[in-house]
C-alpha cells in the first residue's frame, strides 16, 4: 500500500514538474522589461512635446502628515512645464505672481514602484504648496501640513504608456492630489515666455481699485456680484434667478490664456469658464473684461445684485442663541485699506489686540456687546472700554440698523474703539452678505466701502 | 530512484536564458549627472566614501510624511560647509581623512524640509544604525553671519549625528547614564533654558541619555566666539543659564563633559578641547 502512494506521488511529482509550461513573459517580454519599456515610453512622451505641458492640479481638501490628516479649503493651480532629457525640468506657476513670471529649474524622473511614477525630484515651484512649514506653503492646514498637494505621482491612466494622447492622468502619492497633464500649444508656451501669463494673474489685483465691496459685473445683459478670495484662490458669483439669491463658489486658476474657473459658472443658459483679461479704465473706474468671446464690465455697486434679506437676522440671532460672539481679526475695511481705524495696534492694560466681537444680547437688560478682545498672558478677555448696542433694527429691505445704549469704560476719543463705534453706528445701517456656512461680511449701506468680515471663532 | 532521477534530467532540458539587462531601478534610479553630481563625487564620494543622495527617494525618508526634498541650488553650498565647518577639523585633529573616511557614515541623505512631528516637534537630522545619515531643513543653508543661528543650527545636526555614529560603533562609559536622571519623552514641553538649570545641555537632551551624549558633543562643537548679537551661543554662553557654578545643573553638564572628553580619548584617541577650538575657528571664519 506503502509503496503503491509512494508511485502514485513520484508520478504526480514527475508529471507536474515536467509539464512546465507556464511563462512568465507577455508578448515574448518580462516583467522587466515591460517595466522598462513603459518608463521609456513616459520619458519619451514628456520630452517629446514641443512646446511643453500644463499641469493643472486639484486637491481633495485633506492633507497628510505622519500618516495624520488635516482637512481645509481645495484649491487648484495652473503648472507650465517642460521637461528635457537631461532629467530637468523647466516650471512657471500661478501660486504667486513671481513664480508666473519666472521659470525655475529642477530634476525630474520616472521610477516603477507599484505603479509607474513621475517624481519631481528637486524642490521647485510644485513643492512650494507641499511645503510642511507653513511660513513658505501659506497653507491653512496648519503647521507640518501644505495645501494637500503632492510632487510624487503615480501614472493613473487605464492605458499603457505607449497608447497616451495629449493627456495624462496622475494621482498624488501622499495626498492623492490629482493632476492632469495636457500637452501645451506653442500660444500657452509663449503666453508664459513672454510675461503675459503674469500679466494675466497680475490683472486680478485690478479687482481692488473698485472701492466698493460690490463689484457689478455685466455680461451678455445678465449682471453678477463677483468677490475674489486670492487666499483661498476662490472666486464667488451672486446673483438673481427672479425670486431668489444665487450664489456659486468655484477655485480658479491662472494660465496664460486667462483666469480659469475649475468647474463653469451656470445660469439658465449662460456658461461663465473663466475671465480671459481683465483691463483697468481709470477714466470710467471700470475694468473691461473678456469672457470667452463676449466683453462685459465691472464696476462697484453701492448694494447686492440681489439683496438676501433675511442675512441680517440670521446672523445676530446666530450669536443670540448660542450665546457666544461674532468675531473679525481686523475690524473695518473703509476705502480700500485694511484695518482701517487700527484695532490691531491696540495695546493697553488690558492686553494685546486679538480680535473685534459683536456679541448678541451679551448684557441683561438687554444689549449687545461690541468691542475688542484682548489677549493677556495665554487668556482672552474683553477690552476695559467698549460699547453696547441696542439690538438692531431690521428693515424690511435687508439691512442692520445699529444704534448705541450706552458703554462700558471710557472710550478714548478718537482712537480706534471711538471711529469704529462710530462706524457702526452708521445711520444708513448695513448689508449682510453670508460668505460661508459660519462667515459673514457685513456691508455699510451708504457706500458699500466699508466693510467687516465676522467668522465664528469656535 | 532511476525514474525519479530520470524525471529530474527531463526537466532540466528547459533553456535557460540570462537576463541582459539588469532589473529597473536595481543600484538606484540613473538620471543624468550634472555638476552637483560631479562635486558630490570629488568632493564626497572619492575623498570619503560617502554617497549623498539629495533627490527624492520614495520611502527612503519617512512615509506618509510631508517632507520636501532639497533645493538643488542650495546642495554644493550646503556640502561645501559641511566639509569645511565640520568635517576639516576633524582631518585637522586626527592628521588625515582616514577617521572619517572609515566613521562617517556612508550614506548623506538631504531633505529640504523638516520633518514635522505630530507633538509639535520636528526632525532636524536622523542617523540610523551607523550607515546612514539625514540631513533636513537644507533649503533654509545659509552662511550669512545674520543667518548664523540656523548655520549653527545645521552644524550642531551634523555634529549630533556623527556623535550617534561614534557611539553607535563604541559604546560611551555607562556612568553617563547615571549621572542625570528624569529623561523623558515629553521632553518638548521645557524649554533649553530649563533644561540646562536640570542639568540637561538642550532639552532634547533630556529625551535619553544617547541624545543626551550627543547634544553634550554637538553643543561643544558647534557655535564660537563673538559674532553678531551677543554670539552664537556657544558652550560657555549657555552654561551661564545653568544658574551658577555651584548649582546641580551645571555640576551635572560639567560631570558630562568630563565623559565625553575622556571618550574621546580613550575610545577614539582625538584630544576632544584640541578638536573643539578647530570646530569653532572653522565656524567663525566661515560665516560671512
Amino acid at each position: 500500500m506503502k509503496k503503491t502512494l509512494l508511485y502514485i506521488l513520484a508520478a504526480i511529482t514527475l508529471g507536474t514538474g515536467c509539464r512546465k509550461t507556464y511563462n512568465d513573459t507577455i508578448g515574448g517580454q518580462t516583467p522587466d522589461e515591460r517595466i522598462a519599456a513603459a518608463l521609456a515610453a513616459y520619458n519619451n512622451k514628456l520630452t517629446s512635446s514641443p512646446y511643453g505641458w500644463m499641469l493643472i492640479e486639484s486637491t481633495t481638501g485633506v492633507a497628510y502628515n505622519q500618516g495624520v490628516s488635516q482637512t481645509g479649503p481645495k484649491i487648484v493651480l495652473a503648472y507650465f512645464m517642460q521637461f528635457t532629457a537631461d532629467n530637468k525640468v523647466n516650471m512657471y506657476s500661478d501660486f504667486d505672481t513671481s513664480m508666473i513670471g519666472t521659470p525655475k529649474s529642477s530634476g525630474w524622473r520616472t521610477k516603477a514602484l507599484q505603479r509607474p511614477v513621475l517624481i519631481f525630484d528637486t524642490y521647485s515651484y510644485i513643492h512650494v504648496p507641499c511645503d510642511p512649514d507653513p511660513n513658505v506653503s501659506k497653507s491653512p492646514y496648519g503647521t507640518g501640513y501644505g495645501w494637500g498637494t503632492d510632487f510624487e505621482y503615480s501614472f493613473a491612466d487605464s492605458v499603457g504608456a505607449d497608447k497616451l494622447g495629449d493627456t495624462i492622468r496622475l494621482t498624488g502619492n501622499l495626498n492623492s492630489a490629482s493632476a492632469i497633464l495636457v500637452k501645451a500649444t506653442q500660444a500657452q508656451r509663449d503666453a508664459y515666455t513672454s510675461g503675459g501669463a503674469k500679466s494675466r494673474m497680475l490683472s486680478l489685483n485690478q479687482t481692488n481699485n473698485i472701492l466698493e465691496y460690490f463689484k457689478r459685473l455685466t455680461i451678455g445683459g445678465t449682471t453678477y456680484d463677483i468677490r475674489f478670495d486670492p487666499v483661498n484662490r476662490t472666486i464667488t458669483f451672486t446673483w438673481s434667478d427672479g425670486t431668489n439669491v444665487k450664489t456659486a463658489t468655484v477655485n480658479y486658476y491662472v494660465t496664460g490664456t486667462g483666469i480659469v474657473f475649475n468647474t463653469p459658472i451656470v445660469n439658465g443658459s449662460q456658461k461663465l469658464t473663466g475671465i480671459d483679461n481683465i483691463v483697468w479704465d481709470g477714466g470710467s473706474s471700470s475694468l473691461a473684461v473678456t469672457i470667452g468671446s463676449q466683453q462685459g464690465t465691472i464696476v462697484g455697486a453701492i448694494a447686492p445684485v440681489k439683496v438676501d434679506l433675511g442675512a441680517p437676522a440670521r446672523w445676530w440671532n446666530y450669536s443670540a442663541s448660542n450665546d457666544y460672539l461674532w468675531a473679525s481679526w481686523s475690524a473695518f475695511h473703509v476705502n480700500g485699506v485694511d484695518d482701517a481705524y487700527g484695532v490691531t495696534q491696540l495695546s493697553n492694560a488690558s492686553g494685546t489686540f486679538y480680535f473685534y466681537a459683536y456679541w448678541a444680547n451679551y448684557f441683561t437688560n438687554p444689549a449687545d456687546l461690541f468691542g475688542p478682545v484682548m489677549l493677556n498672558g495665554n487668556s482672552l478677555a474683553f477690552n476695559s472700554y467698549l460699547s453696547a448696542p441696542r439690538k438692531p433694527t431690521f428693515t424690511t429691505d435687508g439691512r442692520a440698523v445699529f444704534t448705541a445704549l450706552g458703554g462700558i469704560g471710557t472710550t478714548p476719543a478718537g482712537g480706534p474703539v471711538a471711529k469704529t463705534n462710530a462706524q457702526l453706528y452708521n445711520a444708513a445701517g448695513y448689508y449682510f452678505v453670508q460668505t460661508g456656512d459660519l462667515t459673514y461680511d457685513m456691508v455699510v449701506a451708504s457706500d458699500a466701502r466699508a466693510w467687516i468680515s465676522w467668522f465664528w471663532p469656535q | 530512484m532511476v525514474i525519479l532521477a530520470a524525471g529530474l534530467a527531463s526537466c532540466q532540458k528547459e533553456k535557460f536564458t540570462p537576463i541582459t539587462t539588469p532589473p529597473v531601478g536595481l543600484g538606484g534610479d540613473i538620471t543624468a549627472k550634472d555638476s552637483i553630481d560631479k562635486f558630490i563625487l570629488d568632493s564626497m564620494t572619492t575623498p570619503y566614501n560617502v554617497a549623498v543622495y539629495y533627490k527624492w527617494l520614495p520611502g527612503e525618508l519617512d512615509f506618509p510624511s510631508g517632507i520636501t526634498p532639497p533645493d538643488a541650488s542650495k546642495v554644493i553650498p550646503m556640502l561645501k560647509a559641511l566639509l569645511n565647518v565640520a568635517y576639516a577639523p576633524y582631518n585637522q585633529q586626527t592628521g588625515s581623512t582616514t577617521f572619517l573616511r572609515r566613521y562617517l557614515p556612508k550614506t548623506l541623505e538631504l531633505a529640504g524640509s523638516a520633518e514635522y512631528l505630530a507633538n509639535g516637534a520636528r526632525f532636524l537630522g536622523q542617523a540610523e544604525g551607523g550607515t546612514a545619515m539625514l540631513l533636513y531643513e537644507v533649503n533654509y543653508y545659509s552662511r550669512l553671519k545674520k543667518d548664523s543661528n540656523t548655520f549653527k543650527q545645521t552644524m550642531h545636526t551634523m555634529h549630533h549625528e556623527f556623535g550617534h555614529i561614534l557611539h553607535q560603533n563604541i559604546l560611551y562609559p555607562v556612568a553617563y547614564k547615571t549621572i542625570s536622571t528624569g529623561y523623558t519623552g515629553n521632553w518638548y514641553n521645557v524649554s533649553n533654558a530649563q533644561a540646562r538649570q536640570m542639568g540637561f545641555i538642550t532639552n532634547y537632551a533630556q529625551s535619553t541619555p544617547d541624545e543626551d551624549f550627543v547634544e553634550m558633543i554637538s553643543s561643544m562643537l558647534s557655535g564660537g566666539e563673538g559674532g553678531p548679537s551677543g554670539g552664537y551661543d556657544e558652550y560657555e554662553q549657555l552654561l551661564t543659564q545653568c544658574g551658577g557654578t555651584n548649582s546641580a545643573g551645571y555640576l551635572a553638564i560639567k560631570q558630562k563633559e568630563a565623559i565625553v572628553v575622556d571618550y574621546f580619548q580613550r575610545a577614539w584617541n582625538i584630544d576632544f578641547y584640541a578638536l573643539r577650538a578647530k570646530c569653532r575657528t572653522a565656524f567663525v571664519n566661515y560665516l560671512q
